[in-house]
C-alpha cells in the first residue's frame, strides 16, 4: 500500500478500517514522516463548534423536556415511614442490585454478594490489558463475525440462566403451579422441591454424625460454595469451547472471545435484573412476570407501559 | 467608535446619550465573550478555544466520530444528567433535613412534594434522572466496548470509565436511604448485608458497621449516607469525571484521530499511531 506519500487526514475510514484489519500500519508510516498539512486537515474534518456544539446543545434540550415531562406524569414512590420491625415481604435491594439479591438465592451470601461482582468489576477493568490488539478501533462489534458471537453470547447465557434459575427453586416454584398446573400434573416432587433443593435436603440427611452445625457447614460449603462456582466456570467455559467450535475459519481471536465473554457478562447483567425486578414475589419466590404480586418498580414499570 | 456629534440640542443630546449606553453595552458583552457571534472559521475556532467549558471539545474532529449511530451521544447524556442531578439535588438541600428523629426525613420529603411550589417535579427529576444516569452510564460502557474504544492507547481511561460506573451505582444507592421510607431502610438493609458479607466475617462485620454506624440502618446510617451522597461521592466522581474528559480530550475521540494534540507534539506526530504501533508489535 502507498501510505507513505498518503497525508494521515486523506485516507478515507472506510479504507484505512480495511486496512487495518489487513495489518498495516496506514496511519504511522506518515505521521512519522512529516508533520500533516492543515489543508490535509482541513479537508478531512468538521469545526466542532457548529457540528457538535449544536448535537449537543439539542441533546441537553430534548432530555430536559423528557424529564420534566417524566416528571410530571410520574410520582416518585413514597412508602410508610420506616420502621425497622416491619419487614416489608419481599425486602428488595435497589433494581440495579436485584442481579446480585437474585444470585444470593442461589449461592452462599459472601459468594454472591461480594465475589462474584468483585471478580466480575475487575475482569471488566481488565478488558483492555486482555484484549490488546489494535484492530477494531472504532468499529462496531469489531468485524462481520463480531455481531454473530456477541448474539449467540448473549442467547446462550439466557437460556442457560433461564434453566438454572428454575432448576434452583426449592419450593418456589409453586408460584408457578397455578400457571403451569396441568404440565405440572404428576410432578409433584419437581413442583414443589425443585431438583437442586432435593440434593441439599439429600446431603443434610446424609448420615453426618448427629451434630447439626457440621451438618450445615457441609451442606453450605458444598451447595453454598462449590456447586455455584463449579456451575458458574462451567458454563462460561463452556461458552467459549462452543464459539471456537462454532467459528473455526478462521480461528476465535482473543478480541472476538472478548465480545463473546462481555455480551454474556450484559445478558446475565440484563436478566438477573429482570428476574429479580419483575419475577420474584413475596418470600423471594419465582413468578411469572404477569403474575408476580405488586412490588415497587415493577409496579411502577407495569403501570408506565399501561400493564396494570 | 465613531460618535455622533452632528446634531445640537436636546435631540442630539439624546442621542449621544444612546450612542454611550450602546458603547458601554458593547464594552461589557465584549468582555464576556471576546469575539462576538462565530461567524467566521476562525471565529468559531475561538470560540472552542476561549471558553473554559467549550475548550474541553478540539477544535476540529473527523464527522465519523461524532455521527449520532456511532457514539449515541451516552457519554454526553450521562454527564448531562450528572449536571442536572446536581442542580436538582441542590434545591433539594435547601428543604431535606437528614434525621430519623421523629421522622423528620421523610416528613421534609412529605413537605416538598405537597408544600413547596414545583417540589413534587424537582423530587420527580431527581429520581428518574438518577435511573437514567444508571442506565446510561451501562450502555455508554457498552457503546465503549462493542466500538473497541477502550483499545490503545485508551486502556486507562476505560478503567477509569468501571470506577465511574461503580461510583454512579454507590451515588444512586447513597441517594435511596434518604426518603427514609419502607422501601428505603429495607433496600438499604438488604444491600448493606450483601455488602457485610465479605468473608472473613470480621472483616464482613467491619465493613457493615463502617457502612452503616451501628447495628441496624438507623441515625447513623442515614448521616453517613447523607453525606456521601451530597458531597463526598459526587467530589470523588468529578475528579474521575475530569480525568476521564481529559484523556479522551488528549487522546482524542475513538474514530478519527484529533489533530490538536499532534499539532503541540510538533514531529513525534500521532500518539494514537505511536501507541498503535507498539500495541502492534507486542501482538
Amino acid at each position: 500500500m502507498a501510505t507513505e506519500t498518503r497525508p494521515v487526514g486523506g485516507v478515507p475510514l472506510k479504507e484505512r478500517n480495511v486496512a487495518e484489519q489487513k495489518g498495516a500500519p496506514v496511519l504511522t508510516s506518515s505521521a512519522r514522516s512529516r508533520p500533516v498539512s492543515p489543508a490535509a486537515v482541513e479537508a478531512d474534518t468538521v469545526q466542532v463548534w457548529p457540528h457538535l456544539v449544536v448535537i449537543e446543545f439539542l441533546a441537553a434540550m430534548i432530555f430536559t423536556i423528557m424529564l420534566v415531562l417524566l416528571g410530571t406524569l410520574v410520582n416518585s414512590p413514597l412508602e410508610g415511614l420506616a420502621d425497622a420491625d416491619k419487614t416489608p415481604n419481599p425486602s428488595k435491594a435497589p433494581w440495579y442490585f436485584l442481579n446480585l439479591q437474585e444470585l444470593l438465592l442461589h449461592m452462599n451470601s459472601a459468594l454472591a454478594g461480594v465475589i462474584v461482582p468483585t471478580v466480575a468489576l475487575i475482569a471488566l477493568a481488565a478488558i483492555p490489558y486482555i484484549d490488546r490488539g489494535s484492530t477494531g478501533l472504532g468499529v462496531w462489534f469489531y468485524n462481520k463475525r463480531g455481531p454473530l458471537v456477541g448474539a449467540f453470547s448473549a442467547v446462550y447465557t439466557t437460556v442457560i440462566l433461564c434453566v438454572l434459575i428454575f432448576l434452583d427453586q426449592p419450593t418456589k416454584v409453586v408460584a408457578f403451579k397455578d400457571t403451569f398446573s396441568s404440565w405440572l400434573k404428576g410432578k409433584p416432587d419437581v413442583a414443589t422441591e425443585g431438583p437442586l433443593h432435593w440434593l441439599t435436603q439429600l446431603l443434610a440427611s446424609w448420615p453426618f454424625g448427629d451434630e447439626p452445625t457440621a451438618r450445615g457447614v457441609l451442606v453450605e460449603a458444598i451447595m453454598g460454595w462449590t456447586f455455584p462456582t463449579v456451575v458458574m466456570l462451567t458454563f462460561i467455559v463452556l461458552l467459549v469451547v462452543i464459539l471456537k467450535r462454532m467459528f473455526r475459519n478462521p480461528p476465535l481471536n482473543t478480541s472476538e472471545i472478548v465480545i463473546g465473554l462481555f455480551s454474556g457478562f450484559v445478558a446475565t447483567y440484563i436478566l438477573l435484573t429482570f428476574v429479580g425486578t419483575f419475577m420474584r414475589g413475596p418470600g423471594m419466590q419465582l413468578f411469572p412476570p404477569w403474575d408476580v404480586p405488586p412490588t415497587d418498580y415493577g409496579q411502577i414499570i407495569l403501570h408506565m407501559l399501561g400493564l396494570v | 467608535m465613531a460618535r455622533i456629534t452632528s446634531p445640537g440640542g436636546m435631540r442630539g443630546r439624546l442621542l449621544r446619550a444612546r450612542a454611550g449606553t450602546q458603547d458601554v453595552w458593547r464594552d461589557v458583552i465584549g468582555s464576556i465573550v471576546r469575539n462576538g457571534w462565530p461567524s467566521s472559521v476562525r471565529g468559531r475556532s475561538l470560540a472552542i478555544m476561549n471558553s473554559v467549558f467549550l475548550h474541553l471539545h478540539p477544535i476540529r474532529t473527523r464527522p465519523d466520530a461524532i455521527r449520532m449511530t456511532y457514539t449515541f451521544g451516552l457519554g454526553g447524556i450521562s454527564f448531562f444528567l450528572f449536571l442536572l442531578l446536581t442542580l436538582t439535588g441542590v434545591l433539594l438541600m435547601f428543604y431535606y433535613i437528614p434525621s430519623s428523629t421523629n421522622g423528620l426525613a421523610y416528613q421534609t420529603i412529605k413537605d416538598i412534594q405537597e408544600r413547596q411550589p414545583f417540589g413534587y417535579l424537582l423530587r420527580n427529576m431527581h429520581r428518574w434522572g438518577a435511573h437514567g444516569m444508571v442506565i446510561t452510564v451501562f450502555l455508554h460502557m457498552c457503546r465503549v466496548f462493542y466500538t473497541g474504544s477502550f483499545r490503545a492507547p485508551r486502556q486507562f481511561n476505560w478503567v477509569v470509565g468501571v470506577v465511574l460506573l461503580v461510583l454512579t451505582f454507590l451515588l444512586s444507592f447513597t441517594g435511596y436511604l434518604l426518603p427514609w421510607d419502607q422501601l428505603a431502610i429495607w433496600a438499604i438493609t438488604v444491600g448493606t448485608n450483601m455488602i457485610g458479607s465479605t468473608p472473613p466475617p470480621v472483616l464482613g462485620d467491619f465493613i457493615h458497621f463502617l457502612l452503616v454506624g451501628d447495628f441496624t440502618v438507623s441515625q447513623n446510617a442515614l448521616i453517613r449516607f447523607y453525606t456521601l451522597h451530597v458531597i463526598g461521592l459526587p467530589l470523588l466522581l468529578t475528579i474521575f469525571l475530569a480525568v476521564h474528559f481529559w484523556r479522551i480530550r488528549k487522546d482524542g475521540f475513538s474514530r478519527g484521530l484529533t489533530f490538536t494534540s499532534r499539532i503541540s507534539d510538533s514531529g513525534d506526530a500521532n500518539l494514537s499511531a505511536g501507541a498503535r504501533a507498539a500495541g502492534r508489535s507486542r501482538e
